[in-house]
């Protein structure tokens, strides 16, 4: 039996958090404003996405259909250091080559979501060839060195849209702080 | 930010979520990277990372501060591919 999914939101700082109620100790980056959270075992346990209502709600409310959030780095400007990816997929843009060679959190963020099926995806275009559920709706996706990749959400926008729209005001706020 | 986290305000966020999720950050821990970063650098929307090692717990520990205010802190794997064990 799957674990129940705890939804927490924070319309201050427009952070989402989809979590399992266990131990979510270390992050990584599936791509800028999604990080993923594991155990010490590396069980895949939550999932922070910033800015949440103004990255999702324009695709759950079926005004998108995809997009691509984010300013991969030129692979010139990384450091000497960051040169451990993952593995490179069969096709990549020149974009998505670069965001490879860098740090997760200059990939891309491919946002896409399905109307009829009600599921969102948030990856970073690099393979996801294995996948584990971390609660009810909510999947990791991640490569074959544990490196997360993407993100799966069923019932998205009945999940999530109830929360994320009691930010929609302030988000839509000409005061609000721009991404 | 040479004071640490001494007095410096915390949004709502940092005092509940992140208390709940991460609850073994130690505030010493999240001082000690402030007092002294490895490494800062800008988030989109003006948020502040401030990365630093925590022998302790071998891991990178990232901090996140948004004007000022602390927001969310966490142990980060990435860390550890970017810059490696010091």
């Amino acid at each position: 039996m799957k674990p129940d999914l705890e939804i927490l939101y924070d319309p201050e700082t427009d952070t989402l958090d989809l979590w399992n109620g266990l131990t979510a100790s270390i992050g990584d980056d599936i791509a800028e404003n999604v990080i993923v959270f594991f155990d010490n075992e590396g069980q895949y346990n939550g999932v922070t996405i910033e800015y949440a209502a103004k990255l999702l709600v324009p695709y759950l409310t079926g005004a998108k259909e995809t997009a691509s959030v984010g300013k991969p780095k030129h692979r010139d400007e990384f450091d000497a250091k960051d040169n451990g990816g993952p593995s490179k997929p069969n096709s990549v843009s020149v974009e998505e080559k670069a965001g490879l060679m860098g740090d997760s959190w200059n990939r891309k963020l491919n946002i896409r979501y399905h109307q009829q099926s009600d599921t969102l995806w948030l990856a970073n275009g690099l393979p996801t060839p294995n996948g584990v559920d971390i609660a009810e709706n909510v999947t990791v996706f991640f490569d074959d060195d544990d490196q997360p990749n993407g993100l799966m959400v069923e019932h998205a926008a009945e999940l999530l849209l109830p929360v994320l729209m009691t930010a929609k005001e302030k988000a839509d706020s000409p005061n609000s702080k721009g991404l | 930010m040479d004071s640490g986290m001494e007095g410096m305000e915390r949004i709502w966020y940092y005092d509940d979520v992140r208390r709940q999720k991460h609850p073994e950050v130690k505030d010493e821990w999240v001082e000690r990277v402030l007092a002294n970063p490895y490494h800062i650098e800008d988030q989109e929307g003006g948020r502040k990372r401030y990365y630093g090692y925590i022998e302790e717990a071998g891991h990178w520990l990232r901090v996140i501060l948004e004007e000022g205010k602390l927001l969310n802190a966490f142990l980060d794997h990435h860390g550890l591919k970017r810059w490696g064990q010091p």
